[in-house]
């Protein structure tokens, strides 16, 4: 890894400014966006398939396609979104390759409640199992990403109605299933 | 963002993204980044003409096999062909 910067000034530097030194070829800006966004991109990865493993393998294949498509980047400051509509086709490429019954939704909706995994991320990941693959992939780009629906209609191809639909009722199933998990574990403590 | 989006989920979310230890995620990404760009494409394509001849080689030699021919007329084509040869080098 070279660079024409020290990495203490990469470490510094605006991403905007890295994500420049990057796009001319500078694969030590490269490494330090990998370092600055990895854990967002493998938490993104993580609600929307819930392997943690699977979930890494994908985050990666996302940043080694981003490194060799980085001259397809429209604008500096346009890097998190440009990842992150790679990390989504990335994962929705792995799920269309994947059949139904072969993916791990089939093992996690059948896990009961009583798992021994406790914490708010194990709570959210098992409740957004639940879901079905576009209800979670909607629930997850609004309420972790902050997406509007409009903005997750384009980054999904899912018609506007279906995204408002899937969001509202997603909602209401995993605030349905967050309370019953909560109660559970109050159960067991009392 | 414009959409009205439930207080308690939100939380959950929020509360769920802790930042994650690298665990040599970081490491795996450069070491992929040094990789030759191609070799993946490379490796697909040279298995993709191999299969290619292959099948095309299976293909010509089971074509006989495949038309509507009974085993019996094979073997008694095959006897005649091999006895028409060794009388061919008899002579």
């Amino acid at each position: 890894m070279t660079s024409r910067v020290s990495s203490a000034a990469l470490g510094q530097a605006a991403e905007a400014a890295v994500v420049a030194l990057a796009l001319g070829g500078d694969s030590a800006a490269f490494s330090e966006l990998v370092r600055r966004r990895q854990s967002w991109l493998r938490n993104l990865l993580r609600r929307l398939c819930r392997d943690p493993a699977l979930a890494d393998d994908l985050a990666q294949q996302a940043l080694l396609q981003a490194w060799r498509s980085l001259r397809n980047l429209k604008s500096v400051t346009a890097f998190g979104g440009w990842l992150r509509q790679l990390a989504i086709n990335v994962w929705l490429s792995h799920v269309r390759s994947v059949p139904r019954h072969e993916s791990l939704e089939t093992v996690e909706v059948a896990e009961s409640l009583q798992s021994d995994t406790t914490g708010a991320a194990l709570d959210l990941d098992r409740a957004l199992a639940r879901l079905s693959r576009d209800e979670r992939v909607c629930i997850v780009l609004a309420y972790n990403e902050g997406m509007s629906h409009s903005e997750i209609s384009s980054a999904t191809q899912l018609p506007l109605g279906t995204v408002k639909s899937h969001i509202k009722r997603g909602a209401e199933r995993l605030r349905a299933t967050l309370q019953a998990y909560q109660a559970e574990s109050a159960r067991h403590v009392g | 963002m414009s959409d009205d989006l439930d207080s308690q989920l939100l939380r959950a979310f929020a509360e769920a993204n802790t930042p994650l230890p690298d665990e040599g995620f970081h490491a795996r990404v450069l070491a992929g980044m040094q990789r030759p760009p191609g070799w993946r494409g490379i490796a697909h394509t040279t298995g993709s003409v191999l299969r290619a001849v292959g099948s095309g080689l299976m293909t010509g030699m089971t074509a006989p096999f495949g038309r509507a021919m009974s085993v019996g007329k094979l073997a008694v084509i095959g006897i005649g062909a091999i006895a028409s040869w060794l009388a061919f080098l008899a002579t």
